[in-house]
């Protein structure tokens, strides 16, 4: 209960914010916590250490760190998108996210070492978009020599049902192995050994939507 | 998603019968996506009303003369079409390499009022120049 008691030592302190200033002038300063009795989880922490052996509630911070940082994220992408003329849309986190989610067909764009655009379609990964986006593809595939050559690629997704494109610019990389959760795991073979299998990260740059 | 590169997809332009197969298909899609690279490799997407019936030698596109299409196309002719057919997974891809044309008879004939909308400036044509693509090679993926 050392984690309570300094707790309580701050009532004191005047915070900036208002939720642990109201939560503190609700106890007398002067008296002192009775161990075991309250104060069992300080649902606010203002440092970061996860060690302090206290319980709290489960989920509630980690819940509200990731909604900060979702919230980064769609402001980042608002800010790159670019609308080039008068049809395209400026793509917002949702709109982006639903496309992503409906659209039956991803088309990979890239260019070979002669500067000549390939575009071909790809399986589209289920999968929360958060900036990334991953796809798999065989070794001998030539795809993956453009990409070496040439980082920036296009992701169109076609969304058949409104018959809107939303096209990613991005930075793409090839791997030897995705990252846990890329949600790719749907689409590989069921042999994984019969073909050799290598992974492409796109980074997302921009976003556009046309309809 | 099982998508195959159909067999009558021809790159070679001497034999053209298998596009014919295309022109129904063409008069059904409103818009086409317009790939272009600009001088720093980024490519760029853009949407253009639909002004072709098929893919034979050349593609006409109508659009608004002061769209930085037109200024990338100058320096890196090399574009990529794609038709997608709305309501299917069928969609053509295109490669060629496109000019401008400052072609007023050409714009009088591609013009059509149902491409109206998609130009603010309405019927000044002489605002709009010509993208024509001729056509190096034809994919259609199903």
């Amino acid at each position: 209960m050392a984690q309570a008691y300094e707790f309580a030592q701050r009532d004191e302190i005047q915070l900036p914010f208002g939720g642990i200033e109201g939560r503190a002038s609700a106890r007398t300063p002067n008296q002192a916590p009775v161990p075991g009795s309250g104060l069992r989880s300080p649902t606010l922490r203002l440092l970061g250490d996860d060690d302090d052996g206290v319980e709290r509630k489960p989920g509630l911070w980690a819940g509200m760190v990731e909604l900060g940082r979702w919230a980064a994220h769609a402001l980042r992408v608002a800010m790159w998108a670019t609308p080039t003329a008068g049809e395209c849309l400026h793509a917002d986190p949702s709109t982006l996210r639903g496309l992503i989610r409906t659209s039956r067909i991803a088309l990979l764009t890239t260019r070979d070492r002669c500067g000549k655009l390939h575009t071909r379609p790809m399986a589209p990964t289920r999968r929360l978009f958060d900036g990334e986006i991953w796809f798999a593809t065989p070794d001998a595939d030539p795809l993956l020599d453009h990409v070496r050559a040439r980082a920036p690629v296009q992701v169109t997704y076609l969304d058949r049902e409104t018959n809107r494109s939303l096209v990613l610019n991005g930075v793409a990389r090839v791997c030897q192995r995705a990252t846990h959760g890329a949600g790719i795991a749907a689409m590989m073979p069921r042999r994984p050994k019969a073909t050799a299998i290598s992974f492409i990260r796109v980074d997302v740059m921009s976003a556009d939507v046309w309809e | 998603m099982g998508m195959t590169l159909t067999p009558w997809a021809a790159p070679d332009p001497a034999s053209h019968a298998p596009l014919g197969q295309l022109a129904g298909v063409m008069r059904t899609i409103p818009a086409a996506l317009i790939t272009t690279v600009d001088s720093t490799g980024i490519m760029h997407t853009r949407l253009l009303p639909n002004t072709n019936t098929d893919c034979h030698r050349e593609l006409h596109f109508l659009a608004p003369g002061d769209m930085p299409i037109v200024a990338e196309v100058r320096k890196r002719p090399d574009v990529l079409v794609t038709f997608s057919r709305p309501g299917s997974d069928r969609f053509i891809v295109v490669h060629g390499s496109a000019r401008i044309e400052r072609d007023l008879d050409l714009v009088e004939r591609l013009w059509h009022p149902a491409i109206a909308s998609w130009f603010p400036a309405g019927e000044d044509e002489a605002a709009l120049v010509v993208l024509t693509i001729a056509v190096d090679g034809v994919e259609v993926w199903d």
